[in-house]
């Protein structure tokens, strides 16, 4: 059986406020597409009760990686309380949702992605051996690989919804340098 | 990062609280820098915003984390609240900028996580002899470093944020020194005892 690597556990994501269901959906699934993914909707809910709209959704798009490596990312999105509000902009009335956003996302690598260093013991001696120790370094670009797709994916919901957002790469000090010429610092 | 089975909650609820001008994305800013100071591995875990007519309420909770051997890992937990947030163009050295407003509390919890028993899984008198020494009798020396250097980082990240926060105040004319608080005190004082002076002499003629 081919190993399943947890890189990403339940980053969470929510929010409250104006947006629009359908144009959300497609950054997911825009995303997805442009970056080589293939689309998998593994759940798809929709309840209409008295606060609203309720929609849970269970996405699991894959990629392949490489022969051996497949990433994978899976997202649990639940809109709940959607209404549909009508919300002035430059003079123009528009039609737009109102309601909550909870999202929460893993993401996975997976070796041995066609099972074939699985069908005898030695051989899945073999490569638990050359995943540990001689593939480590080859391992942990794929970890970062899929990390890097989840933080785009965040980033572009993050700014479709106008959210404050936290970056990561921040906390570097750049210095200003001419280009072609070696930093002083 | 992978699951460790004993977590020690060193540091229990710092707490940063901060009402005014601010930018988040220089608070983050300044956050990071001191966390890639100190070896941190920046990681997000949650995050939260509700737009409201009042403001916008924003909530960040960060756990960045240093791995110092195969069985120790030091994790500091950071929950950042942005409450009532707008958005103020305020003028800086005669620049205008872009600041938010409204209410910052930031709390720190540092965590030890420690995985001794998977290391000790098949020597469970070993594991058990370990826990008791550690606890009561000897605390190894290397043990208790890293406990040192968690408290360290977390105090060291506090006082960076912390002064960077205060820093807006000053930036923007609206720090207040002890000296002037403590003047506006005696103002005040002042004023509250002439005005109960005038309002015992009216009873009293009365």
């Amino acid at each position: 059986m081919s190993e399943k690597n947890l890189v990403v556990d339940r980053l969470k994501f929510s929010y409250e406020g104006l947006f629009n269901v359908a144009e959300l959906y497609n950054i997911i699934s825009t995303f997805f597409y442009d970056k080589f993914y293939d689309w998998y909707e593994k759940y798809n809910d929709e309840q209409i009760t008295p606060k609203g709209k309720q929609i849970y959704l269970v996405l699991q798009p894959w990629k392949n990686a490489s022969d051996y490596y497949k990433l994978e990312i899976k997202v649990h999105l639940i809109i709940s309380e959607i209404k549909e509000v009508e919300v002035e902009q430059k003079g123009e009335i528009i039609k737009i949702n109102q309601g909550i956003i909870k999202m929460i996302v893993d993401a996975y690598v997976i070796s041995d992605r066609n099972e074939k260093w699985s069908e005898k013991p030695l051989y899945w001696f073999f490569s638990v051996l050359a995943d540990k120790y001689l593939f480590r370094e080859h391992y942990k670009k794929f970890e970062d690989w899929v990390k890097s797709d989840l933080e785009d994916l965040m980033y572009k919901i993050k700014t479709y919804l106008n959210v404050y957002k936290y970056n990561y790469n921040k906390g570097k000090i750049e210095y200003a340098t001419i280009p072609g010429k070696k930093s002083d610092y | 990062m992978q699951p460790y089975l004993e977590r020690n909650l060193i540091i229990d609820n710092k707490e940063i609280k901060y009402k005014g001008i601010f930018r988040i994305d220089e608070v983050f800013q300044v956050l990071n820098r001191a966390l890639e100071e100190r070896g941190y591995q920046l990681r997000e875990k949650k995050n939260e915003e509700m737009v409201t007519e009042e403001g916008r309420k924003a909530f960040f909770e960060l756990r960045p984390y240093k791995v110092k051997t195969n069985y120790v890992t030091l994790m500091i937990k950071i929950k950042v609240t942005f409450d009532n947030v707008t958005e103020n163009i305020e003028t800086v050295h005669n620049i205008k900028q872009l600041y938010q407003h409204g209410d910052v509390t930031i709390c720190f919890d540092a965590w030890s996580l420690t995985d001794y028993a998977n290391r000790w899984t098949l020597k469970p008198w070993v594991y058990f002899m370990k826990g008791i020494i550690n606890k009561f009798l000897y605390k190894f020396p290397m043990e208790s470093g890293f406990v040192g250097e968690l408290i360290g980082d977390t105090s060291y990240t506090f006082a960076k944020v912390k002064a960077h926060l205060n820093s807006y105040k000053i930036e923007t004319g609206k720090f207040q020194s002890e000296e002037a608080i403590r003047k506006q005190m005696e103002e005040e004082i002042r004023k509250e005892t002439e005005e109960e002076m005038k309002k015992d002499l009216e009873d009293n003629r009365e």
